[in-house]
């Protein structure tokens, strides 16, 4: 509390000081009401993704249409959270070897990114699917087929 | 152009009934009945209209959307749907609770907010029933919903909701004070406790809310109406996001809409009662005065509305002292200056 | 007051002892999110560990990245390119006025202004909006890595990082009015929950909170890493030591970090983002401390090295963890209706308590 011989000016002043602080706070809430909202109507309206989003996986594919994965295991050395859980590669060697498995699992993954900086054949990358949906455990495991990208016009 | 005129339709009807050689106390008793449930209807479609209201303003100030999706683009049925959830839901009355208290500890809180609908005029016809008292019903009708909160809290063999009850109870007796002072300088303003005469005396364009010191009253309605609602700033005892909680924890399904209809039915009525003392109530050019009613009535509650989005809670401490230190003596000094200024 | 709260802060459990409507003592159980973070750290190789560093304090992960990547930088003798550290340190600082828009909104959503909650997010939309943009995650980024940042900045960012800088403050000024010189906020924040200054750097205390109490210690300033030498900003102090003296220094502070962001955006110089790094990095035998002025204090990253590819030891200083153990004192001799606005005011994130 204020010293004494002040206290009755100071009371009125509280007063009128309150309440006009308590107006200024209704005229930007009034204010605001007036503008625009800024929701978005999802599923309507579906937001914008950058090109740089880190969502669901996608297996790229070489100039010949097959997957560039040579199944050489760096992406799966590098993920933190023991994400990809299997690979599993033909017959050839080196460079001429092409993934024929990968089980990613979407529900242990961080997307980190981790695997994509590691892959020196540049075969991966987060697209922009940011809504996987499973109903059960199985359902987060994908394997190539799902995750390759579609393939161009013309191609096999 | 007064509320007579209501009274004459009654009149009317009772002189054809009792021309037929029907006994009169029939014909009140079918009167009573239905204007019973015509207040009942209307008040509940209002708080419906009034709920999904109150989620469209409070969507716009926060820059988003309100509900949208049920009944249409602007979500009007959203109430019903939740209405129907709430109907569905398990009524659970907790072990070792007072059963018959806890049952009736709704409808106590419920029924006056109804009850008080009797004298307000909704139009210069339609006033259920002009009591030379009409104030003073309303002030000690009022009063008994205080009582409803602690049942509800004492039923509920829970000590959090009992000290929630006692809060509540103790905010509600408190701001009740203020409240009546401000009733009691329109009265005095308007020289009668009957709602007619309040009404009348506003006429052509007199508004009370235009009479100096009434703009006063017409503040300390406002905030302690919002005190009595229990709404933020004053809203503390609903509030479960501090550590004790609500008086109306324990309640579910059906009984707690009840509590939550109520809080609705008593914010329609707060607004529509400051119409009639502060705005004058149904006047007004060109439109008919049904119309003119619901308009300053809605008005008043967008105002409410807007107050609860922007402003902070306060403590119960803070609360006691705002109604004994501050808004006490201000009423207290508006119905002296009223007196020595503001009558007709 | 159990461990679930309306509020964000996390779960987190108070055992108050009160004496009518006033606390007497205080003891916070704490534990709930426990994750293993430490031990997970000794675990995994360097640069496989740093999102796991993200979800420590989740509200402002790039501080913890920075924090882990200096103590391994120092470690291993390795220089970062200069446009990477204008880079970080934008990253640090959007991350910086993200966590404080959070500490705002649940801040004033405790004390039922639910309007300047949704407020404060929305304008933080607008920095999870170019943390997609830029890194790709909008939470947990993990973009700071061991010799530089994940990528450089897309076209479009700069200008949209410098429209967002020129439209927070007059943002800023709309909460002020809603918020800081409105009367009922004053009344529950003000003169409520003192900490006087010695009490809070016996406490170890660091970040807004020491700053609230009138002592002008900030990392960037006293200990500069990356290029906080070279820009011109304030520490921003107030002497009111109340829950209101800490919500202003977080206001304040948004207001700085906007003037940081500006001069990294103008001094940008050309170059690498990342340094040539072995991913399979073995840093020489050693111990090293990396710290960090994260928005909640002083973040540490302590890690120990064998040579091997995987740390010995990691440990972790929250600085929340220090403002738990002095919010005890805080809450003595106030209502319990002040719990909440003092719990509010420390900023505490359970997630880098718990760890």
């Amino acid at each position: 509390m204020t010293s004494r011989p002040t206290k009755r000016h100071n009371y009125l002043a509280e007063i009128v000081g309150g309440a006009w602080s308590i107006a200024k706070g209704m005229a930007v809430t009034f204010r605001n009401a007036l503008r625009r909202p800024i929701t978005e109507n999802y599923p309507a309206q579906r937001p914008a993704i950058p090109p740089a989003w880190r969502g669901k996986m996608v297996h790229k594919r070489g100039e010949d249409g097959r997957p560039r994965c040579t199944a050489c295991m760096a992406c799966q050395k590098a993920c933190p959270s023991l994400a990809i859980v299997e690979i599993k590669g033909d017959e050839e060697k080196g460079r001429e070897r092409r993934a024929t498995s990968y089980v990613w699992d979407a529900s242990r993954c961080l997307f980190c990114n981790q695997c994509v900086e590691a892959c020196p054949f540049d075969a991966i990358k987060l697209g922009q699917e940011y809504g996987m949906i499973a109903e059960s455990r199985d359902q987060t495991r994908f394997d190539l087929p799902e995750l390759l990208e579609p393939a161009e016009e013309g191609e096999p | 152009m007064n509320v007579a005129a209501g009274i004459g339709t009654y009149q009317s009807l009772l002189n054809w009934w009792q021309g037929h050689g029907l006994p009169g106390w029939i014909l009140e008793a079918i009167w009573m009945v239905a204007m019973a449930v015509i207040v009942t209807v209307v008040i509940l479609i209002s708080v419906l209209f009034l709920i999904w209201l109150e989620r469209k303003v409070s969507g716009d100030i926060q820059s988003r959307v309100g509900p949208n999706r049920v009944g249409g683009r602007f979500g009007p049925l959203q109430t019903v749907a939740d209405a129907l959830k709430l109907l569905m839901k398990e009524d659970i009355i907790p072990a070792g609770a007072d059963r018959a208290i806890f049952i009736l500890a709704p409808f106590v809180v419920f029924v006056p907010t109804l009850l008080v609908f009797l004298v307000v005029p909704f139009s210069d016809r339609w006033i259920v029933k002009d009591l030379n008292l009409g104030v003073l019903f309303v002030v000690a009708v009022s009063a008994f919903p205080v009582i409803g909160l602690f049942m509800a809290g004492w039923a509920s063999n829970n000590k959090y909701a009992m000290l929630g009850a006692m809060r509540a109870a103790a905010q509600t007796m408190s701001y009740e004070i203020p409240l009546i002072l401000a009733m009691v300088c329109v009265v005095v303003a308007a020289g009668s406790l009957r709602i007619g005469d309040i009404v009348g005396a506003q006429r052509d364009g007199h508004w009370f809310i235009l009479r100096f010191p009434l703009q006063i009253a017409f503040l300390l309605y406002l905030i302690t109406s919002m005190a009595e609602l229990k709404r933020v700033p004053f809203d503390l005892p609903e509030a479960e996001s501090e550590l004790v909680a609500g008086y109306h924890v324990e309640y579910t399904g059906m009984r707690f809409a009840i509590f939550f209809i109520g809080e609705f039915a008593h914010l329609f009525f707060v607004a529509a009662f400051c119409t009639t003392l502060f705005l004058g109530a149904w006047e007004g050019p060109l439109l008919p005065p049904a119309v003119w009613f619901l308009v300053k009535t809605y008005a008043v509650i967008l105002v409410i509305m807007w107050v609860r989005w922007t402003l902070p809670r306060l403590r119960i401490d803070q609360i006691m002292g705002f109604a004994w230190k501050l808004l006490v003596p201000a009423a207290l000094a508006t119905v002296l200056l009223t007196s020595l200024v503001g009558t007709s | 007051m159990g461990p679930q709260h309306p509020s964000t802060h996390g779960v987190l459990r108070l055992k108050l002892t009160l004496d009518g409507e006033v606390i007497v003592a205080c003891d916070p159980v704490i534990g709930y999110l426990h994750r293993g973070m430490e031990k997970i750290g000794e675990n995994r190789t360097y640069a496989q560990f740093i999102p796991y560093t993200d979800r420590i304090d989740y509200l402002s992960s790039a501080s913890n990245n920075e924090a882990f990547v200096l103590a391994v930088e120092r470690l291993a003798g390795i220089e970062v390119p200069e446009r990477a550290q204008y880079l970080r340190v934008i990253l640090l600082e959007l991350n910086r006025i993200a966590s404080h828009l959070v500490f705002v909104a649940t801040f004033a959503n405790d004390l039922a202004a639910t309007t300047a909650f949704l407020y404060a997010f929305r304008e933080r939309e607008v920095i999870m909006d170019l943390f997609e943009m830029w890194t790709g995650a909008r939470l947990t980024q993990s973009w700071i890595r061991i010799g530089g940042v994940g990528s450089d900045i897309p076209g479009g960012f700069e200008s949209k990082a410098r429209e967002f800088c020129r439209m927070l403050g007059p943002r800023l000024d709309e909460y002020d009015a809603l918020l800081t010189g409105n009367r009922i906020f004053r009344v529950r924040t003000e003169g409520i929950g003192m900490l006087p200054p010695e009490e809070a750097i016996d406490y170890g205390c660091s970040g807004p909170t020491l700053r609230g109490s009138g002592i002008a210690f900030d990392l960037r300033r006293a200990e500069p890493y990356e290029v906080y030498g070279k820009l011109g900003f304030e520490v921003i102090t107030d002497t009111a030591c109340d829950c209101m003296g800490r919500y202003r220094v977080r206001m304040q502070e948004m207001r700085q970090s906007v003037r940081i962001i500006e001069q990294c955006l103008d001094q940008l110089p050309a170059g690498q983002v990342q340094a040539k790094v072995s991913r399979a990095l073995r840093p020489p035998a050693g111990e090293a401390y990396g710290r960090v002025e994260s928005p909640r204090g002083e973040f540490g990253c302590y890690v120990v090295s064998d040579g091997g590819t995987m740390p010995l030891r990691v440990r972790v200083r929250a600085p929340s963890f220090y403002h738990m153990a002095v919010l005890p004192e805080m809450l003595r001799g106030w209502k319990v209706g002040d719990v909440i606005a003092i719990l509010g005011s420390i900023d505490i994130v359970l997630g880098e308590i718990d760890r």
